[in-house]
Formats: C-alpha cells, sequence, structure tokens
C-alpha cells in the first residue's frame, strides 16, 4: 500500500461547511414542517 | 377551470418522499462528485451552495406554484396561461418521453450488475467486461452491433415496474411506492458510506473531492458549472415537479417543500460524494495507484470504477457481493423514482388534454419506451445514448429552462408565484425570487445555451460523425419542439377541462 495522510485540513474545514449547511438546512426546514403540522 | 376526478397526494410526506425521488437518480451517484472534483474540489462548494439557494429553490418553488394554482400537468398549466403557451407544457414533457428510452435501460444495466455481485462476474479487468463482453460496443452509432439479451431482459422488468407503479395513479401508485424508495435508498446509502468511510485510504480520496482550490472560484466556467449542476440534478424545467404540485390538496406548503426537495436532494448528491471518493480513494491506496487512475468519468464509476474496488475490500468475498448488491440496488430504486416521475409528465399532460384512461395512456407511454429502450440495448446503444442525451440536456432542458423563466418570471409574473406560493406556507418569500427567477436564472441558463451552441459548432460532439450528429443529435432535439408545437394545436376532449380566464384570486378558490 502507498503511503498517504489523513485528510488534509482544508478538505475538512470543506467537508463541515458542506455538512452543516446541507444537512443542518435540511433538518431545519424539516422541523419547521413538523412543527406546522403539529400546530395544525 | 377545474378537472373534477384529479388525484391527490395522501400526506405531505408521500408528496416529499415523490419529489425527492424524482429528483434523486443516477446522476446524483456519479455527476456532482465528479464536478466538485474537476471544479476546485471542495471550493465548489460555495458556488454549488450559491447556485442551489438562487436557481434550485427559487425555480423549485415556481414550478410548485405554478402547477398547484393552474391545477394541471405543465401542458394544461401553460395551456391556462394562454393557448399560445401549450406548445410549452408539451416541449417539456418531450423531454422525460425522450429520455426514459435511454434513462431505462441504464437501471437495467444496475438491475444486470446487481445479479453480476453475486459472483462478481466482471472478474479481474472491469473495464473489459463494461465495455466489451457485457455492453459489446460496436464501431460507431450506425453500426447496431447485435442485441444484449441481459440488458433487453432488465428493460423488460424496468418497463414492467414504471407500468405497474404509474397504472395505479399518484396515490395508489407513486406515492406508495416513493414512501418506500426513498427512506430505504437513503438508508442504503448511508451505509455505503459509512463502510466506505471506514476503509484505509478513503482519507486520500476524501482529499480529491474536498480540499478546496480557491483560485477556481474566480473562474466564471466553474459557477456555470454549479448552476448547471443544480440545475440538471433537480429534475426542473421537464413537467415533473408541475405535474406533482398539481395534485396537492388546496391548502398545501409550497415554499418550504421546495427547500425541503432540494435540500435533500443536494444531500444526497454530498452523501454520494463522500461514499464514491472514499471507496475510490481505498482502491488507489490498495492497488498503490495514483487517485486519477481509479477515477473514472460519467457511468463508468459505477460499472467500472465501483466494481473493481468491491473486488478489493478488505472482507470474505460473500461480504464484498453483498456490499455490490446493496450499491446495485441502490442505483436500481434510485433510477426506478425518477423513471416514474418522468411517466407520470407525460401521462398527466396527455391525460389532462385527452379523454383517455390512465390505464390506457400508461400502457400506451410504456409500449413505446420500451420499443426505443431496445435500441439502446444492442452494442450501438451507448454511442446513441451519449449522443441523444447531450443534445436533449444542451438544446432541451438548459433551453426549456430560459423559455420557462422568462415567460412565467414576465408573462405569468412572480407576483403570482410568490401571492400563490405564500398563501399556506410555512414561512414566506419575497423580492428574492424576484431577481433570482427575472434576471439571474434567465442569465446563467442563456449564457449556458449560447455557449453551447458556440461549442457544437466548433467541431461534431465527441468526434461522431456528423450523420449521427443530424439523426440522433438535432433531429431529436429540433423534432421535440415541432412535435409540441403539433400537439398543441390539437384540440381539447377531455370532457372534465373547461377554460375560463385566469383571474387572480379566482383560480384554486
Amino acid at each position: 500500500m502507498m503511503n498517504y495522510t489523513g485528510m488534509e485540513p482544508g478538505a475538512v474545514v470543506m467537508l463541515i461547511f458542506g455538512l452543516v449547511l446541507l444537512y443542518g438546512g435540511l433538518a431545519t426546514f424539516i422541523s419547521i414542517a413538523l412543527k406546522k403540522e403539529q400546530l395544525k | 377551470m377545474e378537472n373534477l376526478e384529479r388525484d391527490q397526494w395522501r400526506s405531505r410526506a408521500g408528496f416529499i418522499f415523490s419529489t425527492v425521488g424524482a429528483a434523486v437518480g443516477l446522476g446524483n451517484f456519479w455527476r456532482f462528485p465528479f464536478m466538485a472534483y474537476k471544479n476546485g474540489g471542495g471550493a465548489f462548494l460555495i458556488p454549488y451552495f450559491f447556485a442551489l439557494l438562487t436557481a434550485g429553490v427559487p425555480l423549485m418553488i415556481m414550478e410548485f406554484s405554478f402547477g398547484h394554482r393552474m391545477k394541471g400537468g405543465a401542458t394544461l398549466s401553460f395551456a391556462k396561461l394562454g393557448k399560445k403557451w401549450e406548445f410549452i407544457g408539451w416541449w417539456q414533457t418531450m423531454v422525460p418521453l425522450i429520455v426514459m428510452c435511454y434513462y431505462s435501460t441504464i437501471i437495467a444495466w444496475s438491475l444486470n450488475y446487481l445479479v453480476f455481485s453475486f459472483t462478481q462476474a466482471w472478474g479481474t479487468d472491469p473495464n473489459a467486461f463494461f465495455g466489451g463482453k457485457f455492453l459489446g460496443v460496436s464501431s460507431g452509432p450506425w453500426d447496431l452491433g447485435g442485441f444484449r439479451w441481459t440488458i433487453a431482459l432488465g428493460v423488460v422488468v424496468v418497463w414492467l415496474l414504471n407500468y405497474f407503479i404509474t397504472r395505479n395513479g399518484i396515490s395508489g401508485g407513486i406515492e406508495k411506492a416513493c414512501r418506500i424508495i426513498t427512506p430505504l435508498l437513503a438508508v442504503l446509502m448511508v451505509i455505503i458510506t459509512i463502510r466506505g468511510l471506514t476503509l484505509p485510504g478513503a482519507a486520500y480520496g476524501l482529499n480529491w473531492f474536498l480540499k478546496p482550490d480557491f483560485s477556481k472560484i474566480m473562474d466564471p466556467q466553474v459557477w456555470i458549472a454549479a448552476y448547471g449542476q443544480v440545475f440538471f440534478s433537480t429534475t426542473l424545467a421537464v413537467g415533473v415537479m408541475i405535474a406533482y404540485a398539481s395534485y396537492l390538496p388546496e391548502k398545501s406548503d409550497i415554499v418550504n417543500n421546495s427547500f425541503i426537495t432540494v435540500f435533500s436532494n443536494s444531500s444526497f448528491d454530498f452523501l454520494a460524494g463522500l461514499a464514491v471518493f472514499s471507496i475510490l480513494g481505498y482502491a488507489a491506496v490498495a492497488s498503490n495507484v495514483p487517485f486519477e487512475k481509479v477515477a473514472a468519468n460519467g457511468a463508468g464509476v459505477a460499472f467500472v470504477a465501483f466494481p473493481k474496488a468491491i473486488s478489493m475490500l478488505p472482507m470474505p468475498r460473500i461480504f464484498q457481493s453483498i456490499f455490490g448488491i446493496m450499491f446495485f440496488f441502490s442505483l436500481f430504486i434510485a433510477g426506478i423514482s425518477s423513471s416514474i416521475s418522468m411517466l407520470e409528465s407525460f401521462a398527466t399532460a396527455a391525460l389532462d388534454k385527452y379523454d383517455i384512461s390512465r390505464k390506457e395512456i400508461i400502457k400506451r407511454i410504456s409500449i413505446g419506451g420500451f420499443i426505443g429502450s431496445m435500441f439502446i440495448a444492442t452494442g450501438a446503444g451507448v454511442h446513441i445514448l451519449d449522443i441523444v442525451d447531450h443534445f436533449v440536456s444542451s438544446y432541451g432542458i438548459a433551453l426549456l429552462g430560459l423559455v420557462e423563466a422568462l415567460v412565467l418570471g414576465y408573462v405569468y409574473g412572480t407576483d403570482r408565484i410568490k401571492q400563490h406560493a405564500n398563501l399556506y406556507s410555512d414561512f414566506r418569500i419575497g423580492w428574492w425570487l424576484d431577481f433570482c427567477v427575472k434576471y439571474l436564472t434567465p442569465l446563467m441558463l442563456g449564457y449556458m445555451f449560447i455557449q453551447n451552441l458556440i461549442n457544437e459548432f466548433k467541431a461534431p460532439y465527441a468526434g461522431y460523425p456528423m450523420s449521427a450528429i443530424i439523426c440522433l443529435g438535432w433531429s431529436v432535439a429540433v423534432g421535440m419542439l415541432i412535435v409540441a408545437l403539433y400537439l398543441s394545436g390539437r384540440p381539447w376532449t377531455n370532457p372534465h377541462i373547461c377554460f375560463n380566464k385566469i383571474d387572480d384570486g379566482a383560480v384554486n378558490k
């Protein structure tokens, strides 16, 4: 096996950026929908 | 202006699972990850996220609002806007009709590979297996090169599924299927991604996917690529979302449903990127070769690079096979939920206009689509689908998106879109939609279209003979518009449809 290092700091930052914006955004919109549906 | 016997979604969740199922397809697995890889790695996420908020979400709101307010598929909705616009609806629904022919064949490839996974039939050289023994790729688009029977058998299964799901209608067919397919796909994708991330070498692959090259952000081409990715990935401008929204109950959310659909699709994009690059990273490290050697483009990722990686996984052969079955089953169900939406787009258009039963129109589309798919199940299939896909995407979908944004933005009006969207939504939208629909999206799609056109005349696409480019490319692209114009001139025979003048506040009241 070739030598490789772990994830580079820039890649880690973009991974967190993607996870927070996409999954955080999705979770927010779903929770808004669930709250509104409960109110109905 | 009413269709008296219109089916309805049984629940909001069922609608969302179906729209997400329509948007998430085969392209999520291989288009987004390599878009990022080629356009600045992690830095691509910035224009991608910007495009998501300024094109994906506003256009989704626009289509949901339009279809829901008009209570019709693309054809009826545009016809209600004005008889002269009806052709746009037909033109939109022509695209999925053509795409379904080759899309169903690619789903059939996934089904074949699902079976191959049991024995890892691709052997030690998946590249030679895919192009040679499996596809039997011929010398060019005019050399049919014989029939591929295993692919044809897969096509039969795909069209039977398409037929049996859609013939039962929206709530009894599509909603029921997507309530199973979409959550199942999410669970399978999470399992595949976790396995990928825990492989030695995963970090090496992820660096290629996510390491940012911020200099690329200054390149306008990267922004165009991000807009193209968001636009094509969300199944916009092909009548699917307008048709699906037309079956929503009267007091339905539009704005938040759009956000959830677009963000879910992008979450699948990102998850697929993590899965694909971590597994390819492992394959590169385990074979001691640079990443570029294992990275394939387009369908090659799924049918060449992945089988190779599956056979190298550090686990007993039976678990390798199970992993392969899971991956190709994911591809298969992602494809099915998209293909049924394409079938429904045209079916809704035809059901709105003609006095015909759902079962009859679904039967006719399925038989026609099946025959079309059979041409792709030949040795020339891969050439044919490549040419047709290029022209349908560049001069069908992109141009339709531009026309739709202009007509709905300026003729129908963004005020009507917003007014209707805000009626029962969880939260409201404002000026941002006007700016995105009227100015930004037409600018980006117009630029994309002109750029494609210029490139087209520089050299024949992918070096194919000009005869094939004209017969399979331009003829299909222009033919869709001609057929749409013809169909829009035909009389309406559905007795449940009557046209009144569109009056603000009168529609859907």
